[in-house]
């Protein structure tokens, strides 16, 4: 039988996604420097992807992995059909709207079609939609900080950890729109065929979780 | 109205639409020989084809349960709403109530062909592909219902699935413990998204929340283990006490040895935490895997409440073979199919001689070209070396010249001159 397959994210959820698997005695064969995209765990039960965030999802829903681990504000963001049987609870995080500190104070008005700059165009609109406001999304890749500072948009969302690059740009969070945090994935087929293994799986991580 | 701009190469290579694909060549084969093989079978286990319309009354489809979102639609010149299929077994429950009314029960319907979604958003969704499937419409027996799981793995195997697991649910399982409730629809609805993800934390929170009786919440997140072998069923039996889900058991224990009778019972897992369905079968649940596949290769359950809908109330199951994916499966296994045997050329003088070489090598079951460019036997041969054709047969004045294309010798035949 194939050994089970878990795409785990590059970036800050690395780190603490293969301290929880090392925690169940699945500890990666991975140094920080390395190139490899394949690490196997040390006894050899599972194999890691080191994958794009974004792409984690992908590669759990087409089979290709039979485990993920990322972050809620992706799941949110484009649909996937998968399994999310567990809050890994690390990695929090908070989805904001902000703005230039000098405009903070006005309320959003209701008859403006607002611009917004975000890597998540879909939660950001949906979240405007909730709200009942009109709002233009433009999506970006990386640094959305600079599209108020630079006059493409007056209103960012995005995701913060600490608030410390908001306040390094001048930008004040005027509200909160989810809290985030890493989770587990799982593809629906593998869960049903490897029950078993699968299913162990899901069980020891949640209870390293909440211990 | 102002066009979108295309570059040039977008209007010289058009594509198909998003979640279409043409299946060319080999893989066409495959597909239709899966489709002329289970023709066979069902025909051998006493099962009629049916061939619906392509496309059907959105108000059809709507009466059978299809979800709008699932549907391609368009309209008819006179306004009616219509939409391709999407799926057969609302169509064949239309008939059966209608112009199969009289005929006498069970009735045991077959079709194959191609269904038509509107894709998800998430990535590599299909709109079209083509089922093959079967119907047994008038009896609630299990042993009805373990006749169409043995003709469906019957159906796989055959086809050279030979790793096929048939997952079986009981819809009536999960709606026995949630009735017992009385829980306001939204949040049997939030329960079911929740067994649906899997996500037992959430699940055990939002029970909480609920003040569900500590019996009840233990009886719903129990179901999230009830996957595995006979004993799940021995399990849940000590979880439940409503007639909805005893009878629900009954029903899946049944069938379960009426499998074994069958020879089935290695094929078989128990699934009672698949909520997939629950809407719209009544009964047992069917799913099959493949290892090789991260989704299911087969689908399906009874649905006792469908034929009624159109007014002629009438217990069924069926269930659907994905064709597409079947097909996917077998093309990472088999070896390509048999080639070309031979490509024959000819001078206009010796055409009907040719002609009849080509038959008598075609009644001898072998696949022949006729040369319909003019060009030499050096240009024939590189081209039927790209091809993959075995020989060049070249019928002149003496008899016949063969080129064995692997290999570039001669042999047979007299010499012949372009």
């Amino acid at each position: 039988m194939d050994r089970l397959t878990i795409a785990v994210p590059k970036g800050r959820l690395l780190a603490p996604t293969l301290d929880l698997f090392a925690r169940i005695g699945l500890a990666a064969e991975y140094a920080e420097d390395s190139r490899a995209l394949v690490v196997p765990s040390g006894d050899g039960r599972v194999r890691f992807l080191i994958a794009k965030p974004m792409d984690v999802p992908t590669f759990v829903e087409h089979g290709t992995a039979d485990l993920g681990v990322v972050g809620s504000d992706i799941l949110d963001e484009e649909p996937h059909d998968v399994l999310q049987p567990l809050d890994l609870r690390f990695g929090a995080c908070r989805l904001v709207l902000a703005t230039p500190h000098d405009a903070a104070t006005a309320p959003l008005a209701r008859h403006a079609v607002h611009r917004v700059a975000t890597k998540y165009p879909n939660t950001a609109a949906r979240y405007f939609a909730r709200r009942g406001l009109q709002a233009e999304t433009i999506k970006l890749y990386g640094s959305v900080e600079l599209a108020p500072s630079t006059g493409l948009s007056a209103l960012i969302v995005d995701v913060v950890q600490t608030g410390a690059t908001l306040r390094e740009n001048g930008l004040v969070v005027i509200d909160e729109i989810a809290t985030t945090s890493a989770r587990l994935i799982a593809d629906r087929a593998a869960h049903k065929i490897r029950f078993a293994e699968v299913d162990g799986l899901i069980r020891a991580l949640s209870e390293a979780v909440t211990c | 109205m102002q066009r979108e701009r295309s570059t040039a190469a977008e209007r010289t290579a058009p594509t198909t639409p998003s979640g279409t694909a043409d299946i060319l060549l080999d893989d066409a084969a495959r597909t239709s020989s899966i489709g002329a093989a289970m023709r066979q079978l069902f025909g051998s286990w006493g099962y009629g084809e049916v061939i619906p319309p392509i496309f059907e009354r959105v108000e059809t489809l709507l009466a059978g349960g299809i979800h709008p979102d699932w549907m391609v639609r368009f309209a008819d010149p006179g306004g009616d709403a219509l939409a391709l299929r999407p799926d057969f077994t609302t169509q064949i429950a239309r008939v059966v109530a209608t112009r199969l009314r009289e005929q006498p029960k069970p009735l045991r319907l077959f079709y194959v062909g191609s269904v038509v979604r509107r894709p998800k958003p998430s990535v590599g969704r299909r709109a079209e592909f083509a089922q093959a499937g079967i119907e047994l419409v008038g009896s609630s027996e299990p042993t009805a219902d373990a006749e169409v799981v043995a003709i469906a793995i019957e159906a796989l195997t055959g086809l050279g699935i030979d790793d096929v697991q048939v997952h079986l649910g009981q819809s009536a399982f999960l709606r026995g413990i949630i009735e017992t409730t009385r829980l306001l629809d939204a949040d049997v609805r939030g329960i079911e998204e929740l067994l649906d993800r899997r996500d037992r934390a959430a699940l055990e929170r939002r029970l909480a929340d609920l003040a569900l009786p500590a019996r009840c919440a233990q009886r719903i997140l129990a179901c999230l283990e009830l996957c595995g072998g006979d004993d799940i069923l021995d399990r849940a039996a000590t979880l439940v006490d409503s007639r909805t889900s005893e009878a629900a058991l009954a029903n899946l224990a049944h069938v379960c040895a009426t499998l074994r009778d069958y020879g089935l019972e290695d094929r078989i897992v128990i699934d009672l935490a698949e909520v997939r369905g629950l809407g719209y079968y009544t009964g047992l649940m069917i799913e099959g895997f493949s290892r090789s596949l991260a989704a299911p290769i087969l689908e399906g359950g009874r649905y006792d409440d469908l034929v009624g809908r159109f007014g002629h109330p009438c217990p069924a199951i069926g269930c659907a073979l994905d064709v597409a994916r079947i097909a996917s499966v077998l093309a990472s296994r088999e070896a390509p199919p048999p080639r070309v045997d031979a490509l024959v050329r000819y001078r206009p003088q010796q055409r009907a001689h040719a002609f009849a070489l080509a038959a008598s090598l075609r009644t001898q079951g072998r696949c022949v070209e006729l040369e319909v460019a003019d060009r030499t036997e050096a240009e024939a041969t590189a081209y039927a070396r790209r091809r993959g054709i075995v020989e060049v047969q070249t019928v002149g004045a003496d008899g016949t010249r063969i080129v064995d294309v692997a290999s570039d010798t001669v042999g047979g035949g007299t010499p012949w001159i372009d």
